[in-house]
């Protein structure tokens, strides 16, 4: 394996939770926080030459901001004029981090909205969300092919996003 | 080139505690989104924290899209021109089926055009059945042979050509 390579798995063990918990924070969803946390390390994996080594975490976190800011601001214009600016109101809908408890609270959530989903939706979300698969994983198990697990799991994400900002929660 | 001041460590604490401000924390990230060294102080300030659930799916799908990749772009590659050369071999397999399904009717066609054979001919005496064949039908006849020829020749190249480059 390439000497970037391992420095980017590196990376990624280290810091996927913090920018995790930025994204979350900045975006005020669950999904989108997960879409940010991607796009931030795909663009850590192409600019990973450039980086000099110093300061990782500030690097991770400053990339990761910078993809929550645009991603605020697209919302922001998809938005109906007459509401209120998006980052204004996302930037205070999350409560404040409350000790280990959330990290239940979470899952708990997760749980609840993975189960109103339709089959197979529903087991595919439960088993990604909720019981800590990956997607070769439930792919493996039931005996399906991976693309098709990928594809579930994309459709499943898109619906429980769209549950979760209408109702107002995760 | 910095235009706001650096975080200090009360906004730090007033972030991590969800005290700040929807101005403030625009100001906030605002700054972070430019600042290397900011950002720095907010990530060790969070990864106490450490609060949020994340799906351990998304770090496969990370590195699926990343590290792993690369790999796949050259199988997909290769499936690709695989897929491409079948399907070259196929459309060459069509068109020699095409010319050897042409050149049969030319044949049948050269065949009833001969003497004797009672095919339908006009003539200026009128409509007879006895086909007269005369010096341009027979210049006529060497040409589509010689075409005739040509294609079959052509078609072998091309289906040995074929055969080689597997």
């Amino acid at each position: 394996m390439p000497d970037k390579d391992k420095k980017f798995i590196e990376m990624l063990n280290q810091y996927e939770k913090l920018a995790f918990s930025i994204c979350y924070k900045m975006t005020g969803n669950y999904f989108d926080a997960e879409d940010m946390v991607q796009e931030t390390f795909l663009s850590i994996y192409k600019s990973l030459e450039s980086f000099n080594g110093n300061n990782p975490g500030g690097f991770v976190t400053r990339i990761a901001v910078n993809k929550c800011l645009d991603f605020l601001k697209r919302a922001d214009r998809r938005a109906v004029p007459a509401e209120e600016s998006v980052l204004l109101e996302n930037a205070s809908s999350v409560p404040p981090p409350e000790e280990n408890f959330l990290q239940e609270e979470t899952k708990r959530g997760l749980l609840k909205a993975c189960s109103t989903l339709k089959p197979p939706y529903n087991e595919v979300a439960t088993d990604y969300y909720c019981k800590g698969m990956t997607a070769s994983q439930i792919a493996c198990r039931s005996g399906k092919k991976l693309k098709t697990i990928q594809t579930q799991i994309r459709r499943a994400k898109e619906m429980l996003r769209k549950k979760t900002r209408e109702e107002g929660i995760l | 080139m910095m235009l706001t001041p650096h975080i200090t460590e009360e906004q730090l604490k007033s972030y991590i505690s969800g005290n700040m401000t929807q101005e403030e924390q625009i100001n906030f990230y605002g700054h972070i989104a430019g600042c290397t060294c900011c950002a720095g102080k907010l990530a060790s300030a969070m990864q106490e924290e450490d609060i949020i659930y994340t799906p351990p799916g998304l770090k496969e799908d990370i590195l699926v899209q990343t590290v792993y990749n690369k790999g796949s772009i050259r199988r997909n590659a290769k499936l690709f021109s695989f897929r491409s050369k079948k399907k070259q071999n196929e459309f060459l397999m069509y068109t020699a089926k095409v010319s050897f399904a042409v050149s049969l009717a030319v044949v049948m066609i050269m065949t009833t055009a001969l003497p004797g054979s009672m095919t339908p001919g006009y003539s200026n005496k009128g409509l007879s059945f006895t086909k007269e064949i005369t010096g341009k039908d027979k210049r006529n006849n060497s040409k589509i042979l010689d075409l005739f020829r040509s294609t079959s020749d052509k078609i072998s190249n091309d289906v040995s050509k074929a055969l080689n480059l597997d």
